[in-house]
């Protein structure tokens, strides 16, 4: 008898860890979905002038560069294929810049710093969020 | 049972928490997130009493396919946007859109192989004729040939862009928009109505 319960509770233990476990599982999905569906910074770093950042590689919807600075400077942005093709080129502008991409392949963000000056700067690639 | 409920709910926090905090690394620190803002719904007053182009009644030509739905950068409605069609060919597809976002104004340029070039600037900034951006080839950075888009103000007529050689162009404007492909740009001057002439360093 008692043999059997030991059993029974053992099994409800392993029942309930593997509960836990899925939860746990569940919990590190859920999360990380969220965080996916928003978008990563890359190249968050002070980049010499004329100079470019590649960041990581995507289906990417958006890529933007960012001068952290706050002085408005030029900074580009671009994407480049599996094949180092680009898909136009650079987008150049003051302070920030963004180019759309349709979703369909995989892309590296680059940022560069087109300005006379050191820059601190970022960018960040979206690959799950609208842009039009 | 308890205990079981508790190791559950500890383990789920730790793995929510554990993954945020990974998820959050994946983000450099120091780097700056786009402003998200509403959508506006309507030019702004202010925006159209600076612009001819965002009075005009909106024409079936001015719609343009949008890579994905939703708005534009800082609230840009792609249907409030009035569409110029520019000589296609380098890097661009021949269309300029001038989009009205919340308390900004953005262009926005189709690249022909795919993709589209937002640039916006705030009302103010835009009133000063600095909302300029660049098309460039892929390649160095600084490589010479581009095309350089810009807005200003009702009153400007054209625009002198200076090269990097020495040499200067003067560029029309049609519809508060100038495009003009040039090699090495080095400053952009504009004569604003009442304000005299403003001048920018290019790209």
């Amino acid at each position: 008898m008692s043999h059997h319960l030991t059993s029974h509770l053992r099994g409800t233990r392993v029942f309930l860890l593997a509960l836990a476990l899925a939860g746990a599982l569940l919990g590190v999905m859920l999360v990380s979905a969220g965080a996916s569906a928003y978008g990563v910074n890359y190249c968050a770093a002070w980049i010499a002038s004329g100079n470019t950042c590649e960041g990581p590689n995507h289906t990417l919807v958006a890529n933007i560069a960012y001068d952290d600075t706050g002085s408005n400077a030029y900074v580009c942005d671009m994407a480049t294929n599996s094949s180092g093709n680009s898909v136009g080129g650079w987008g150049c502008g003051y302070g920030i810049t963004e180019t759309c991409y349709a979703g369909n392949q995989l892309l590296h963000g680059w940022i560069g710093n087109d300005s006379p000056y050191w820059l601190y700067m970022n960018g960040t690639e979206f690959y799950s969020q609208g842009c039009p | 049972m308890l205990r079981a409920v508790a190791v559950l709910a500890i383990s789920t926090a730790a793995a929510a928490g554990g993954s945020a905090l990974l998820s959050g690394s994946s983000g450099s620190p120091g780097g700056r997130t786009p402003v998200t803002l509403p959508e506006i719904q309507s030019v702004p007053a202010a925006q159209a009493a600076s612009f001819a182009i965002l009075r005009r009644p909106l024409r079936t030509s001015d719609a343009f396919v949008a890579i994905h739905p939703g708005p534009g950068p800082l609230g840009a409605n792609p249907s409030l946007a009035r569409t110029l069609h520019e000589a296609a060919g380098g890097m661009s597809a021949g269309f300029v859109s001038v989009v009205p976002a919340n308390g900004a104004l953005c262009l926005r340029v189709p690249y022909t192989s795919g993709g589209a070039q937002w640039f916006c600037q705030p009302l103010a900034v835009a009133r000063e004729g600095k909302l300029v951006m660049a098309l460039r080839p892929p390649g160095r950075l600084r490589a010479g040939d581009q095309l350089l888009i810009g807005l200003v103000p009702d009153g400007v007529r054209a625009v002198t862009v200076r090269t990097a050689a020495g040499s200067s162009a003067i560029v029309p404007v049609r519809s508060n928009v100038y495009d003009v492909r040039i090699s090495s740009p080095r400053k952009v001057s504009i004569d604003l109505p009442g304000a005299g002439v403003r001048s920018y360093l290019a790209p």
